[in-house]
């Protein structure tokens, strides 16, 4: 890839892909799962950028493969306009500096048997920053900054709560002071009062160190109010990108509106969903033709089991994957092959 | 009439030789045809109340005290083999894993099956027939397939419709719903919980007592609500009252933590400190030192008052006394 | 840790069946090492004035058909027992935790580098092996060791495959690499000291074998050479003279026995004893 992105643009993925061999047995030969599709984002410096989507939809290998943990099938993740693939040992060794994780489940991220002390300062230790008193500081500092006292360098995962543990794995991403953190549900797994107070940390420490946080969850209160800009993924692939608010005040693709049907609102006035979400995902060992959505899309035309629609968009940078939808938003009228006249209804009726 | 009628139920778990209460006092009812949402954070003892109420208590734990009133009898008191018959009967249940009601070996048929054939009078011809119209109605595709899978070769979503199959297969009076959902993609948790909503309440007047973590999830489905904190329920009412108007602090608190776009990013209320373990809660109120509203009151060892404001709403607080 | 420190103190001082087995390890090898200062007759001297004694106060396991002292012999003889136990298994483990470590986190075509001369090893029967193997460097107690080394080595690598493909797939090891870590750091500072559990308690098996091994070796002829006691020589030579001095078997016998036992029941109760260091604290 040559051409240099816009300089705010820190991180890019071109035509992403990751497949996966699965099942092969003595009796079945091995299956091909596509996880992620030809993905191609541009994530912009100093935003959280939401990448949601229901299990299955390839998120969390996403998330990994633009930590660079986990090497494409084809395409490329580009760092400040350099694929990650192709640089060398000192680049290499700089792009894990800056470029850090944090992890769903709190109790496995840690390594029992280490004392969190260690945990904090092991980044410092591998890309040998400051002297050995002044990386003891910086954990003790770090533990502050994340809410714990600095005692707590002394302790064992398995003497923590849930949420401390949560807040040791920020700490850890934070201790080499990175760029871009990917948080792959980093709040799921804890309760909504224990959620609140690591969300505002994560949003404090955004702020203050100009981050760029790659958020993925499932959970859309958590995306509407924490995100700058959002992806759907729906079986490997981003079916719509919008910035947070317009997204949330005007869904295109069919399927970001039945997950945002689906949210439970806590409004009980409000609590009638406007659309019932049917069917299941699709297994990805048998991923429907065309447009993967389309056996569950309430708007499906005949064209949909035979096109992939490409992700595609207006100046104002809403993208939408769907034949359905056109460059403004509009819906594209329907001449032949008309579908039945509920399926229209509902998608009028899910327009806001 | 109520269906089930809770009254002062105490559970205690054994910790280091020490019975603990996990559960103190609890009463609650619920009507027919209606649904009641249990909910609060880990560790305040919502399943510990749904497993008290099923007498499916683990070996360190024993029902303490209290009156589990359901169909004219005291379930903490009836013999194991009407309890038995009961569960599964008069009774149904779901859990978060549906693998808790499905074995791997059987086939979802022969399962669905075995329930009907203990607790009803069917031969297996009938019960074959009336497991294909459970899944069906419980929106199974292929139904007829599905009855012979196993469940392995399901879905989570799929497997938790089979155990909805299961637990409304008798027909029960009461459903007790632990975290039914909570494994659940937001797309099919919606679908299960209409279909609760749908069999249950509106089709037979059942009873249904949801256990969640989700507010969000209570607003959805239910029509009251009781919120638990370290062990005892501290506000209880409508869904529709309690959520407008929450009145204990621990309720207010809940509310504004959860993730929302009014909320600007980085200042979502918190709670400070954590839930007290078993055996740390502190005497008076429990909510003690994580309170905004703390007066010196609220350390009075006999408990905050409760105070009964309607019919359905009841909140434990000193703020809100005569 | 404190905390930690004294709640595995309290853990070691329960009398559970580890503590128990660590208790009888302890001793024996106190008494081994202390054999020369505790015994108050040579093991080697012979006294033809003594010679087959029943036991007595002056011999408490009497003596045999050299008049020599049956339990300092016996002493001494579990010196020679532990020195193979303790050596063969920690040659073995200096071998293959490296190797098992490395098979297990690289995987692939380094598992499969390491692996496949280790399930050749493995598909002898380890004492034809070590019989085999001490046939070919009799007559020394540190051959022999290392032989017996030798034929635990492919278990040892085995244990610590399983376990650190096991831990190599916890998220604080990608944690890890996502921070940058080296392959070497991961392996000792996060796979090592998580998955080393279960090759200790492999370990404290094994050393109970080893001790029957050596016996059975010596028992044969092909271990430690005459005039040297060994719990198996001993055995060996007393049974000849088992109908009218059973004595003769019945302390190296028992010396056997008691070892085998302490080191299984420590290794049975070794992940407790190691956890207990990191328990919840509450």
């Amino acid at each position: 890839m040559s051409s240099t992105p816009p300089d705010d643009i820190i991180l890019q993925a071109q035509g992403l892909t990751r497949q996966f061999r699965s099942g092969g047995s003595l009796i079945g030969g091995a299956h091909t799962v596509t996880a992620v599709d030809g993905i191609d984002l541009e994530i912009r410096r100093g935003q959280i950028f939401a990448v949601v989507g229901e299990s299955g939809s390839g998120k969390t290998t996403l998330g990994r493969m633009l930590a660079g943990l986990l090497q494409p099938t084809s395409g490329g993740v580009f760092y400040r306009g350099r694929d990650i693939a192709s640089l060398d040992r000192r680049g290499r060794a700089d792009f894990r500096r800056r470029m850090q994780i944090v992890f769903q489940d709190p109790y496995s991220s840690l390594d029992p048997r280490m004392r969190i002390g260690a945990q904090i300062r092991e980044p410092l230790d591998i890309h040998r920053i400051g002297t050995s008193a002044e990386r003891r500081k910086r954990v003790d500092e770090l533990l502050e900054r994340v809410g714990m006292a600095p005692s707590y360098a002394n302790a064992f995962p398995a003497e923590l709560s849930g949420g401390q543990r949560q807040r040791v794995g920020i700490a850890m991403a934070l201790a080499s002071s990175p760029e871009v953190i990917v948080a792959d549900e980093p709040t799921s797994a804890l309760d909504v009062s224990v959620q609140a107070q690591v969300l505002n940390l994560l949003a404090e420490l955004q702020r203050e160190n100009n981050l760029t946080i790659i958020f993925i969850t499932h959970d859309l209160g958590v995306v509407q109010h924490f995100s700058d800009r959002v992806a759907v993924m729906y079986l490997g692939r981003v079916v719509e990108e919008m910035d947070t608010a317009p997204l949330f005040a005007d869904p295109r693709h069919p399927y970001t509106r039945m997950l945002f049907s689906a949210i439970p609102d806590r409004d009980p006035s409000r609590a009638v969903p406007l659309q019932m979400p049917t069917g299941e995902p699709p297994s990805p060992l048998a991923p429907p033709p065309g447009c993967t959505f389309h056996p569950r899309c309430p708007v499906a035309l005949d064209a949909c089991s035979a096109v992939q629609p490409a992700l595609v968009g207006a100046g104002n940078r809403h993208l939408t994957a769907c034949i359905r939808v056109g460059p403004d938003g509009a819906r594209v009228p329907v001449a032949a092959a008309a579908p039945s006249p509920i399926r229209e209804a509902t998608l009028s009726g899910a327009l806001p | 009439m109520s269906l089930l009628e809770v009254n002062h139920l105490r559970t205690e778990f054994e910790t280091g030789g020490n019975w603990q209460e996990a559960v103190s006092d609890i009463s609650f009812d619920l009507a027919g045809g209606e649904a009641l949402g249990l909910v609060g954070e880990s560790g305040c003892g919502k399943s510990t109340v749904a497993f008290s109420l099923m007498r499916l208590l683990p070996g360190n734990a024993r029902l303490a005290g209290g009156r589990i009133g359901f169909d004219g009898k005291d379930l903490a008191d009836i013999g194991e083999d009407e309890m038995r018959r009961m569960r599964g009967g008069r009774i149904g249940m779901m859990f978060q894993n549906p693998m808790t009601a499905l074995d791997p070996a059987f086939r979802i048929g022969s399962q669905i099956g075995e329930t009907l054939q203990t607790h009803l009078d069917v031969d297996r011809k009938e019960a074959r027939r009336m497991a294909l119209e459970l899944l069906r109605s419980v929106a199974i595709p292929a139904a007829e397939e599905r009855l012979d899978a196993y469940p392995h070769e399901l879905s989570g979503g799929m497997r938790q419709r089979a155990a909805l199959a299961i637990a409304i297969a008798c027909r029960p009076r009461l459903l007790i719903a632990d975290e039914p959902t909570t494994a659940l993609d937001v797309t099919i948790q919606a679908q299960i919980l209409r279909l609760i909503r749908t069999l249950l309440i509106e089709e037979r007047g059942a009873g249904v007592l949801l256990i969640t973590h989700d507010l969000g999830v209570v607003a959805h489905t239910c029509d009251r609500v009781a919120i638990m904190y370290a062990g005892e329920i501290v506000e209880t009412g409508t869904v529709a009252s309690v959520f407008a108007n929450p009145l204990h602090p621990y309720t207010q608190a809940l509310l504004e933590a959860a993730p929302n776009a009014r909320t600007p990013r980085g200042s979502l209320a918190t709670i400070p400190g954590r839930v007290p373990a078993l055996g740390m809660r502190p005497s008076g109120c429990r909510f003690r030192g994580r309170c905004a509203f703390e007066r010196p009151d609220c350390a009075d060892p006999s408990g905050p008052p409760r105070v009964r404001l309607d019919k359905h709403r009841e909140v434990a607080c000193v703020l809100h006394a005569a | 840790m404190s905390m930690a420190a004294s709640s595995r103190l309290r853990a070691l001082s329960k009398p559970t069946p580890a503590a128990i087995g660590a208790a009888i390890v302890l001793l024996l090898a106190a008494l081994a090492v202390l054999a020369p200062y505790i015994s108050p007759y040579d093991s080697e001297s012979m006294d033809f004035n003594a010679v087959l004694s029943p036991p007595s106060l002056a011999h408490l396991f009497g003596t045999d058909n050299f008049g020599r002292d049956v339990l300092t012999r016996a002493l001494f003889g579990l010196r020679v027992s532990l020195i193979a136990a303790i050596g063969s298994v920690a040659a073995a483990m200096v071998v293959g935790v490296p190797l098992g470590l490395l098979a297990g986190y690289r995987r692939g075509f380094v598992d499969a580098v390491i692996m496949r001369p280790v399930d050749v090893i493995m598909a002898f029967p380890a004492i034809v092996l070590v019989v085999a193997l001490a046939g070919v460097f009799r007559q020394s107690l540190g051959l022999m060791t290392l032989a017996i080394g030798f034929v635990y080595f492919p278990i040892i690598v085995r244990v610590m495959r399983g376990a650190a493909i096991e831990v190599s797939d916890a998220l604080f090891v990608e944690g890890a690499r996502a921070r940058g870590a080296s392959r070497v750091r991961i392996m000792a500072r996060h796979v090592l000291p998580n998955a080393i559990t279960p090759v200790l308690v492999q370990a404290s098996a094994l050393m109970g074998v080893a001790i029957l091994m050596e016996a059975a070796i010596s028992f044969i002829g092909l271990g430690v050479q005459p005039p040297t006691p060994s719990l198996g020589l001993m055995l060996s030579d007393g049974r000849s003279y088992m109908g009218d001095a059973p004595w003769l078997v019945i302390c190296p016998g028992l010396g056997i026995l008691v070892a085998v036992l302490g080191f299984n029941l420590m290794g049975d109760g070794l992940p407790r004893l190691l956890d207990a260091a990191n328990r919840r604290r509450k």
